[in-house]
This record gives structure tokens, sequence and C-alpha cells, in this order.
């Protein structure tokens, strides 16, 4: 039994933390100030006539909407659930919740149902194929989506518009093979070999 | 191995089920704090905003430059198009000055002739744009001013033509601006030439919806829109955009402001109105002081 030592879980709780504030920040890049344009024009049904020119990059900034902390948090929880802790999932996606105007801690609470539902099946998944891993994070992502729709309104907030959150999922979903590529490649988050330890499994 | 396993799975397990109990229960309790007690929870969301964004103001201002660089550097392959646009554009608006500046002359001299008091001029504060509200679900900025600056919720914003929103939450440093395309935002106006109120309510497209009018066959599109000043909220008068229709009928505004390109705020100081307190000493003349324990209300009478 391999034990991952503590110091290089502390490195990967740290590496954990340092990107989820980078996505924040980036997220709270003004660069996109006007409403999503892919959004409007399928609510409105015609296409916006731009008075101002938008440029490719605007363009792809406003269509694609993914939430990319939730991407990065199941990808790493399906290779090495030790690396983030339930704890961290819940402080880093609270910070979030503030900071990105959410209401606090609804949407952190169904991202741990979520992940948790995860960690459990990260250890029988992880002798799979890709597809089944694939499948089961997008069935999860597509989950959380409707759950915090559902969630908001019986706790009767001004509700999520539902094609938002659709369009949301599904490119968080479509982002997620991405993710765990640059994970594995940049980051070194591996499955554990059979032979791993209880507690890279995240036991604890 | 099997022992121990099963030994570790016997004590982890209980303490992990614990653990996550636990996170779930402190979150769902700050969630219920907030469902209860909104404003509180809201402050403590503007302080840790002011405590953490501009602590990445180095960072923010070079990357949104760099990515302002790439998309100019795009348009730049349009920009002979642009140019002839902008001239053609250039040459409209030269008329459209010529007739505004004797509009202004003549307006100018009616107010005079007439000895009309408006009300006195807005002063205002700019801010910058230092961040978005990070998600496509709510439309906000947040600017760099703040209570230190003297910003009071509930101001109005424009950029330099037309509303851009209302200040909601405001920090040491920073305070929150929601767009009128914000889902939550809900601003009286009225419609021009017919004169009617409405209430623009925003739902995170580009182009907010105009409710509660009374009868909209006598709205056209293109008619401007504007804000009504009711509730005492806003002042009166500030552009907002033009009324447009979507597919289905229901209307719509395009906005003045540009909010492709919000990069400086203006916010207005409004003052409320003073108010008036005593509606009886314009209507009754003074009276003598009458001697014995008249009531006032027999005097009322018989006068």
């Amino acid at each position: 039994m391999v034990e991952t030592p503590l110091s290089q879980k502390l490195g990967y709780w740290l590496l954990y933390i340092c990107i989820a504030c980078g996505i924040v920040v980036i997220q709270l890049l003004p660069l996109q100030l006007s409403p999503i344009r892919l959004f409007s024009e399928l609510r409105l049904g015609f296409p916006l006539s731009g008075q101002s020119l938008p440029s490719l990059t605007a363009s792809i900034r406003s269509w694609l909407t993914p939430d990319i902390l939730l991407a990065i948090t199941c990808a790493w929880i399906m290779r090495r659930p030790d690396y983030v802790p339930v704890i961290l999932v819940g402080v880093i996606f609270l910070l979030a919740d503030l900071l990105l105007q959410r209401p606090p801690g609804l949407y952190a609470v169904i991202v741990i149902l979520g992940t948790e539902f995860l960690r459990t099946r990260a250890f029988e998944l992880r002798n799979g194929f890709f597809i089944a891993e694939y499948l089961t994070v997008a069935a999860v992502i597509y989950m959380i989506g409707l759950l915090y729709f559902f969630a908001c309104s019986i706790t009767m907030i001004v509700r999520p518009d539902f094609l938002l959150l659709f369009i949301q999922s599904m490119t968080t979903v479509a982002l997620y093979p991405l993710v765990t590529f640059v994970s594995r490649a940049v980051f070194g988050i591996y499955h554990i070999g059979p032979g791993g330890g209880d507690e890279a499994r995240g036991r604890l | 191995m099997a022992t121990e396993k099963s030994a570790s799975e016997l004590y982890f397990r209980p303490v992990r089920r614990l653990l996550v109990g636990l996170t779930l229960a402190v979150l769902v309790g700050i969630f219920i704090l907030w469902r209860i007690d909104s404003p509180r929870v809201e402050r403590l969301r503007a302080d840790i905003t002011d405590r953490f964004v501009p602590n990445f103001d180095w960072m923010m201002a070079p990357a949104t430059g760099a990515a302002n660089i790439a998309s100019d550097f795009q348009s730049y392959q349009k920009i002979y198009e642009q140019n002839q646009e902008l001239r053609r554009e250039l040459q409209q608006m030269k008329a459209w000055r010529e007739a505004a500046l004797q509009l202004e002359q003549e307006n100018a001299r009616l107010l005079d002739l007439n000895n009309l008091r408006l009300d006195p001029k807005l002063t205002h504060v700019t801010g910058v744009v230092m961040a978005d509200s990070g998600s496509p679900f709510r439309q906000s900025v947040l600017l760099n001013v703040g209570s230190r600056d003297g910003i009071i919720d509930g101001w109005a914003t424009m950029d330099g033509i037309g509303l851009v929103g209302r200040i909601s939450g405001v920090g040491r440093n920073t305070s929150r601006v929601i767009l009128l395309t914000d889902s939550h935002s809900r601003i009286p106006v009225t419609i021009q030439p017919s004169g009617q109120r409405a209430i623009l309510a925003g739902d995170n497209a580009a182009t907010p919806l105009v409710e509660f009018l009374e009868s909209p066959d006598l709205v056209r599109a293109g008619d401007r829109v504007v804000s009504s000043g009711d509730g005492g909220i806003f002042p009166a008068d500030l552009l907002v955009g033009q009324v447009a229709f979507d597919p289905d009928g229901r209307m719509r505004v395009r906005l003045a402001a540009d909010y492709e390109r919000l990069k400086f705020l203006r916010i207005l100081r409004s003052r409320p109105r003073e108010p008036i307190q005593d509606p009886g000493s314009l209507l009754l003349p003074v009276l003598p002081p009458v001697s014995g324990p008249q009531p006032l209300t027999e005097e009322l009478a018989d006068g």
C-alpha cells in the first residue's frame, strides 16, 4: 500500500485553491458585459444587429458559458478524490457563490451532493473506459443544473433562466474531456493504480 | 490486507460521513440565514467583494487590456468598411447637430420668456468598471467607487448616452451596479410621444421587456423610452432606449447605452425632493388666539 505523502496532498490542495481563484477572477474580468448573445438571439428570434462590430473572441466568449470550476472539480474527483476534500469544495464554491452573485451556499450544497455521488463511484469507474466516466459525469452535471433550478423555484428565489442553465450545462459537459486532458497532461492527475491506498480513494 | 481495509472502513466511513454532513449543514445554514436576513448577508457579500476583488487589480488590468487588444486587432480587418460607415454617419450627425443647436437656443429663449425654473442640475461621480458579475445569470458590474466616495444605494448610473443601471450594494471601495438587462432589474419608464408609464423589466437578454403598459396600441417601434422618475428612485427624463418588437409581439427596448463597451460610468447624485409637510397653513388664514378651550374642529366647522 502506497500512502500519498501529506506534503504532496497539501500541494495539490493549494493548487486546487489557486486554480479555483484563477477561474473566478477570470470570470470576473469585465469582458462579458452584454448578455449572452446566443441566449439573446434565441429569446428574440432574430439576430441582434450590432451597431458595434462583434469581434471573434467576443463572440466565442459570448456563446460559451461553461462552469469550468465544476468541470475541474469533477475531473479531479474522478481521478484523485483525496486531492479535493469535501470541505475544500464547500469553501471554494461558497466563495464563488458570494463573488458571482448567486444565493450563498445553495449552489455549493448541490455541487457537494453531486460530487459526493461521483466520489462513491470514482473507485468503480476508474478501471472502465473513459466513456463510462464521461456519461456519469455528464449526468451529474445536468442533475446539478436541474436541482439548482428546482431548489431556486422551491425557495422562491428569482430562478435562473432554464434555457441559459441548459446552455451552461451543455457547454460544461462538452468541455469536460478537454479539462480531464489538461489535468492529466499539465497537473499530473492520474487514476490511482489498483494497488492505491485507502486514503487515496478519498475515504477521508 | 482484507482485515486492514475493513478496519479502516469501519473507522473512516463514519468520520467522513460526519464531515460531509457538517459541511452541508453549514452551507444550508448560510443559505437559510441569507433567505431570512438578506440585507445583512448581502452586506457581508459586499464586504467580501470589497476585500477580494481590488487585490486582483494588478492582474485584471493587464488581462483585460490584452483581451481587448486581441479583439481590437480582429476589428482592424473590417476597418475600411467601418471607416466608410462612420463617415456616412458623421455626415448625418452634423445635420442633426445643427438642428439640436437651433432647438437648444429656441428652448432657452422660450424658458426665459416663461420664467420657468427647472430642476437643479444633477452632479455626478465617475467610476471605472473593475469587474463584471462573472456569471451569465446576473448582469452587473463592479465600480471602483464606494461609500468612501459618498455613493448611496439606488442611485442611477449612465454611460455617456443612456441609462445603464442602478447602484445596488455598496462596499467601502467598490459598488455594484445592477444593469437594466439583469433579471432582477425593474425600472419605471415613460414612453415618449404617447407619454405612457410602464415598467422596464430585464430578463438576461440584451433587450429588456416593457411591462404594465396601459394601451400598447399607442406605441410604435422606435419610440423613445426615458426614465419616468416614479417612486422617487430615479431622476426623470434619462434616456433609456427605443422600443422594438420581438417576433412574439412583445415589446422590448433597445438600450441606448453601449453595453459592449462599458468602461467609465457616471453615477448621478440624486437628492430626494424636499417633502411638503404642512398642508393646512396654505389653506387656512392665521386665526387670532381664541379665548377659552375651543377645539379646532369646531372652528373649522363654523368657518
